[in-house]
Order: C-alpha cells, then sequence, then structure tokens
C-alpha cells in the first residue's frame, strides 16, 4: 500500500497544498471588493477550481493596489462569462489537505503510546478540516422578520428566491411546491406530481425593477394579474453585501385543458396570485425562499433602546412566544444581543429591526449541525498537544544528569 | 483515499444541485397587525410592495404640480412649460436593488435609445447634489437630436439614494428644452425632502409608497371592517350577472352569458391617481382584444363621454381577435375619475357576449354610486 500512501503523505504535497492555500486566500480576499463577499467565498473557497473570470477580477484588483490601473471586472462580468478552471479551489485544497493528513498518518504509523498525542492532534485536525466542510455544506442561514402580534413558523433566506404554487384548497394545511431559483430561466418548463399543471418560465430577469407595462413595449405579455399593467425590466445583478438581487419572471401555466393564463410573478407583488383549476385554488408567487419549522413563533413585545439624545442602538430584545403544537410547549422567550433562543438545532439571534416601522423585529434563524466541530476538534488538538508534551517532559525529567563540566581555572 | 475523495467531490457536488421540493405547511396567518399609519386607500400596486419609508417636502418649484403616488411611484409630479410642453417627476422607491452607477446611467439610455457609455465618460454626465442632507449624484441623459421632427429630443434627470436599504430614484423625463432649465428647480426640491415613516399619500406635501392593505380585493386575506377613508361604491348590478370573486387588483368582478353560452367577464377596478395616464390604459385595453397601440389623436377620436352621477367618464369600445387563437373580441370599458381615484369598469368577452350584456353595462356603470374617500 505504501506505492499509494507515500507520495499523497509527501511533506512536499503538505507545503504545496499550504502555500497553494495562502495564495487563495489572498486573492479571494482581494476578490471580495470587486465581486462583493458572497461571490467571492462562492467562487473562490466554495469551488473545486476557481475560475479564470473570478481570479482576472482578483489579479486586476491586486495591480491596482500597487499602482498599476486596468478597468476593473464586475461582477456582472464575472457571472457571465464562462467558468474556466485555473486555480485550485478550497473544497479541492481542503480535501487534498485532508488526504494528505490522513495518508501522512497511515505511512508513517507505529502503534505506540509515545505517538499517542501526535494521532489526537492529527484526528482534531482531520475533524477540524471535515467540520469546516460540514458546516459549509449544511450550515444554513435565513431570517425571520416579525411585526408585533405576528406569528410565523417559518424564517427566509436572505437573498435566494423561490417560485412558490401554493395548494390552499384544503382546509387544514397548504401543500407547497416549491421551484427554487436555480432552475428558473427562460423557456424551463416545470412539472411536479402535486401540480395539475406545468409552468413555463417565459423569461426570467435574475435582478429587476417594475415598470408601467407601456414602457416596455418588448416585455412578454401577461394574460392575469398586475402583470397586464406592470411590466420587468432586467437590472445587473448585484452581489455586493448591504444590496441583493429581485428577481421577477414572466410564466405561463398550462392545465389539461390548454394554457390558463401567463403571470408576472416578483417580489413586488407580495400578494400571491390565485388560480382555479379543476376546482381547486392554487396561489402563485415568487417569494423569498422559506424554510417552515415545526413551531411558531409570536412576537409580542419588540424593544429597541438607544441611548438618550442619540441614535445610537443600546440594547434590541424581543418577548416571542414559542409554541410547538407537537410537543404541546408554549413558554415565552426573551431574544437579546449575545442571547439567543436555541432551539431543535436552530438558533435565533437578535440581528436587526426595521427602521421604517419600530414594531418589526428581525432574528437571524442558523441551523448548523456541524456546530460543535471546531469546538470539538480544538479541544482534541489541545489534548494531543498537552500529551505528547507531556510524554516528552517526564521522558526529560526521568532521564539521569549527566556529568557537568568544571568550569576551566582563570 | 480516493474513495474519500470521490464521497467529499460527490457531496459537493451534490449539494449543489437542487430540485423542486413539495411539502406540507401550516395556513398562513394573512391577518396583519393594524397599522399605526392609518389608510391610504386604493388598490394599486404601491400597497403589495415591501413596506417602506415615506417621503415629505415643504414647497414646489414654480410650475410643479403634484399627481399623488400612483402604482410603483410614491410620489409624482407634472412640471409645465407653456410652449416647451411638459415633464413628469417620478419618486420610486424600490428594495434592495440598485447596479453601479454605470449600469443605471446605461439603463437610461438605452430607454432613449442611446448606445451604453464606458466608466471614462461618465464623470462627463454626472452632476453633486444631496437629497434629505446626503450627497448624491444627479445624472444627465440627452436623447439624440431627433432629424425628423427638430426640438423633439428628450432628456431624463435622475438622482439616485441609496437609503436604508431601499434605492429611490427621483427621475425627470421631458423635452430638453424644458427638462434643461430645471436642473436647479430640481436640486432645491431634493435639498429640501424628508423621509419619514410610512404615512398616507396625500397631494399636500407627504407621499408613502405604503398604503394600508385593502383586504377587500384578495377573497383569501381576511376581511377587516372598511377603514376610515376607505373607497365604497354600490351599483345597481343587473340580476343575470353571476358574482365571481375578484382576483388581484380587482375590486369587484362578475361573470356574464350570451344567450348562445358564451361568458364575459366584468370587471372594475380603482387605482389612486391617473395610473399612467388615460392614453396609456386604453391602449393597455387595445392589447387586450389584439389592437396595437395607437397615438393620442386617434385614442381621443375613440373616446366616447358618457354621464355618470355626478359628473363625466368615459367609454371606449373595442373589437378585435384574441393575441392567443384569434377569436373575435370585444372590450367595452369605461373610466370614471372620482377625487383622486380612477374607477377602471371594463366588459370583455368574446364579441357575442359583449353585445348582449353591452346595455346593460353601460347602465350599471352609470347606476355606480360613490361614497367615503372616493
Amino acid at each position: 500500500m505504501n506505492w499509494i500512501f507515500r507520495p499523497l503523505a509527501s511533506l512536499k504535497l503538505t507545503l504545496a497544498l499550504l502555500t497553494l492555500s495562502v495564495i487563495l486566500v489572498f486573492f479571494g480576499t482581494m476578490a471580495q471588493e470587486p465581486l462583493g463577499l458572497y461571490l467571492a467565498q462562492s467562487r473562490f473557497f466554495q469551488s473545486a477550481f476557481v475560475d479564470l473570470a473570478s481570479m482576472v477580477a482578483a489579479v486586476k484588483k491586486t495591480l491596482q493596489m500597487v499602482g498599476i490601473y486596468l478597468p476593473p471586472s464586475t461582477a456582472a462580468e464575472v457571472l457571465s462569462a464562462p467558468r474556466i478552471p485555473i486555480f485550485p479551489g478550497g473544497y479541492l485544497l481542503g480535501s487534498m489537505l485532508l488526504v494528505n493528513l490522513v495518508a501522512a498518518h497511515f505511512d508513517r504509523f507505529r502503534a505506540s503510546w509515545k505517538k499517542s498525542g501526535i494521532v489526537m492532534v492529527h484526528g482534531g485536525l482531520a475533524l477540524l478540516l471535515l467540520g469546516q466542510l460540514f458546516t459549509d455544506l449544511l450550515a444554513r442561514e435565513s431570517a425571520m422578520r416579525l411585526t408585533e402580534g405576528e406569528t410565523k413558523s417559518y424564517s427566509e433566506s436572505d437573498r435566494r428566491s423561490e417560485l412558490a404554487v401554493v395548494d390552499v384548497s384544503r382546509p387544514d394545511r397548504n401543500r407547497v411546491v416549491a421551484i427554487p431559483d436555480s432552475l428558473l430561466s427562460d423557456g424551463a418548463i416545470h412539472r411536479h406530481p402535486d401540480l395539475p399543471f406545468t409552468i413555463k418560465v417565459v423569461r426570467y430577469y435574475p435582478n429587476s425593477m417594475i415598470t408601467n407595462r407601456v414602457a416596455v413595449p418588448d416585455a412578454p405579455p401577461v394574460s392575469e394579474g398586475p402583470g397586464t399593467r406592470f411590466a420587468p425590466i432586467a437590472l445587473p445583478r448585484v452581489t455586493v453585501m448591504d444590496m441583493r438581487d429581485v428577481p421577477s419572471a414572466i410564466v405561463e401555466v398550462s392545465g389539461p385543458q390548454g394554457v390558463v393564463g401567463s403571470y408576472l410573478v416578483t417580489e413586488y407583488i407580495e400578494r400571491p396570485q390565485p388560480i382555479q383549476i379543476q376546482d381547486k385554488t392554487y396561489e402563485l408567487s415568487l417569494r423569498l425562499r422559506r424554510h417552515y419549522k415545526d413551531f411558531s413563533l409570536t412576537l409580542l413585545d419588540f424593544r429597541h433602546d438607544k441611548y438618550t439624545g442619540t441614535e445610537i442602538p443600546k440594547n434590541f430584545s424581543s418577548q416571542v412566544r414559542l409554541n410547538n403544537p407537537k410537543t404541546g410547549e408554549d413558554r415565552e422567550v426573551l431574544i437579546y444581543m449575545n442571547n439567543p433562543l436555541r432551539y431543535q438545532g436552530l438558533t435565533f439571534y437578535q440581528a436587526s429591526f426595521d427602521r421604517a416601522d419600530d414594531r418589526v423585529t428581525i432574528l437571524q434563524v442558523v441551523r448548523n449541525p456541524a456546530w460543535l466541530t471546531p469546538y470539538l476538534a480544538c479541544v482534541i488538538v489541545g489534548v494531543g498537544l498537552l500529551v505528547q508534551f507531556g510524554i516528552h517532559l517526564v521522558g526529560f525529567l526521568r532521564r539521569k544528569p549527566g556529568p557537568v563540566a568544571a568550569p576551566a581555572a582563570s | 483515499m480516493a474513495g474519500s475523495l470521490a464521497l467529499l467531490a460527490g457531496l459537493a457536488a451534490g449539494c449543489n444541485r437542487e430540485s423542486i421540493v413539495a411539502y406540507d405547511a401550516p395556513k398562513d396567518s394573512r391577518a396583519m397587525p393594524p397599522s399605526p399609519h392609518g389608510s391610504g386607500g386604493g388598490m394599486g400596486m404601491a400597497e403589495q410592495m415591501p413596506p417602506r419609508p415615506g417621503m415629505t417636502w415643504k414647497e414646489l418649484p414654480p410650475g410643479w404640480s403634484s399627481r399623488g403616488a400612483a402604482g410603483m411611484r410614491a410620489a409624482n409630479f407634472t412640471i409645465e412649460g407653456g410652449d416647451q410642453g411638459a415633464a413628469d417627476l417620478a419618486v420610486i422607491p424600490l428594495p434592495g436593488t440598485g447596479g453601479s452607477d454605470l449600469d443605471l446611467v446605461n439603463l437610461w439610455r438605452g430607454q432613449l435609445g442611446l448606445a451604453p457609455i464606458e466608466v471614462a465618460q461618465l464623470a462627463s454626465h454626472t452632476d453633486e447634489t444631496s437629497v434629505a442632507g446626503q450627497a448624491v449624484k444627479l445624472f444627465r441623459i440627452v436623447g439624440s437630436e431627433d432629424t425628423q421632427s427638430p426640438g423633439a429630443t428628450n432628456q431624463i434627470l435622475v438622482a439616485a439614494l441609496r437609503r436604508d436599504g431601499f434605492t429611490w430614484f427621483f427621475k425627470m423625463a421631458g423635452p430638453q428644452a424644458l427638462v434643461s432649465t430645471q436642473t436647479e428647480a430640481l436640486k432645491g426640491f431634493l435639498g429640501q425632502v424628508e423621509f419619514t415613516e410610512a404615512a398616507a399619500p396625500t397631494d399636500t406635501g407627504t407621499a408613502s409608497a405604503r398604503p394600508s392593505p385593502d383586504a377587500s380585493a384578495d377573497p383569501h386575506r381576511a376581511t377587516p371592517p372598511p377603514a376610515e377613508g376607505q373607497s365604497q361604491v354600490a351599483w345597481d348590478v343587473p340580476p343575470d350577472w353571476e358574482t365571481v370573486p375578484p382576483t388581484q387588483m380587482i375590486h369587484s368582478k362578475w361573470r356574464v352569458k350570451a344567450p348562445s353560452g358564451e361568458a364575459a367577464d366584468v370587471t372594475v377596478s380603482v387605482f389612486p391617481g391617473e395610473t399612467g395616464g388615460m392614453v396609456a390604459n386604453l391602449n393597455r385595453w387595445r392589447s387586450q382584444v389584439g389592437l396595437q397601440p395607437a397615438p393620442e389623436p386617434e385614442i381621443t377620436a375613440l373616446i366616447d363621454n358618457m354621464d355618470v352621477l355626478g359628473g363625466k367618464g368615459t367609454l371606449v369600445d373595442f373589437a378585435g381577435s384574441g393575441p392567443e387563437n384569434g377569436d373575435p373580441l370585444r372590450l367595452v370599458g369605461a373610466v370614471v375619475r372620482r377625487g383622486s381615484q380612477s374607477w377602471f369598469y371594463k366588459l370583455l368577452g368574446p364579441a357575442p357576449a359583449v353585445a348582449a350584456h353591452r346595455d346593460a353595462f353601460v347602465k350599471f356603470v352609470q347606476s355606480a354610486r360613490y361614497t367615503r374617500g372616493s
């Protein structure tokens, strides 16, 4: 097996991977200015390979910092460019480091209690790498916006959308079919066993504004709802932190009898649009992606204290009622800064508020099944180091002191 | 080891591939808490927008008049320039949107039929001003000279303010001869604008993009009692009209049938302001029966005036064919302006059904009795 492990366990490979990681982090950081945080993270760290356009954007920014000005790349250019792999990305380097670490362990492992600390350190590092990978893949952040008196059992994504078709005919619960925005593209046709109709995306606008229809003569026609009066205009995609895309789409709904109608769906239209078909009512909307929970939160009171005479926030707190019909739990919880609500693997942080409405709180909802791994990994590495140094220390102290040379006489 | 790699790669790839999901969800709690900001009335699209602040101003420059809020617009102004024509100033707050300054300028250049410019040319199109004490850029876009009709060049002046997650566009558009003289007036106006929490729109110095929800527009929403100032109306509805639950943006709806069995729909909508103007709305109706948009003189010639209680209404009758199947379609429509609102009545369907109910439809429109807030 050595012929397999030896090259993978090479220390030269470790150094090469660490060097490449340093370069990746450097250019990934540089790219955040032209591309925005989320796009830079996605292209450099959450990919197997960095694409040419993203790397060019980072290099241009770097050159600009040393006085060589080239026209900066924009996020829209990078998003529309073909993804030509040019440099190893975070997923590939992280995986290779893990493989290198494990291979080195197997290659050089000799069962000996004297090496037990080293084994623990390696185990901790492997857990740290795996934990970060699982956090990246499994963690989900969303937000719950509540007005005083309002009850919600779902949180919403910060910047991802979905085309939701909701069967509201049943008296007790709704049946939701959600098509993620990543599947919405011009000409795409979507079917689902729960839907007695197909949805064709006539045109999709990843970022848009809405204006009077007469001002956009080339917009695809819409037969129903507000879209007969309003039409979207495509805007360039935005990726900076404090802005987000607001998508729109024009979709055509076709049932067994043919076309039912065409609709403009957009976040600008908050109210879902009804579709009557086969004695059922469906509601169509393009909305922020929802994550439903088994329980609900009702905002009882939102407090936003400021330092007297200033607009500087002193304290935010949200008094909520947690109701879980499955467990019968019904209790009040106070969420404030540094005191989140942890419940069913979710953490609700007091994140923000609505400046235009002092009755509105915004809670950040984080689900991270791997949240314990970095803590556990650090403990294992720490204990491993203690054990290893302890073994050396004990060995050192047990050594008999050798003869000490007498100082030379002057 | 290779297996581990494959596993990791597969995991990463698998999580990037999204699919349609279906699940049961509890019924939405649609009854929103009451707004402390009063009611705005109307059923424009603005009420369906995410909540956003309003704006106020002290006084308007000479020649300017407010036309209130309408649709996406938090405020609308007309600038009369006498022989130089008239220009519009629209105030449009949009949540979260934006592009770079260059993207926006090129978007508006496209509206005037101009080619995009490069970033180095942007400075020559940009001026500085301030809105509510915040420095903003004022963009100037001049259309190309129309050789067929000299003097018909259009100009756009836009200030874009990013504030509290919204981008507020103050966009003045109109003949260049007029708009070019309004730069200082626009700057003066922008300087006195102040932003507030949502407030009811009026024509006397405040506007908001957040009128209170009118629950009667959607049968699936909880229906609160009519709010103070909310539009109400009563009609004499012919007995053979079948009531149908109204849908988005529709106040009321009926289904009418021809003796041959073909069905047409009667719908009533109400919007604040002029919602884009009579010509634009009538052209929208024309498009619904497959007719091409017509210029204003032609549209004016197609309008009949009708007597309604307390004034005059506008009546049109368009015959065309279905855009999809080519079947004969006819639309009889009426527009009645009451105070700050426009009521739109429409009888639309197969020609025989519309012909059978045209007279009853006209009588129905004439029977309308508008009360509180209308």
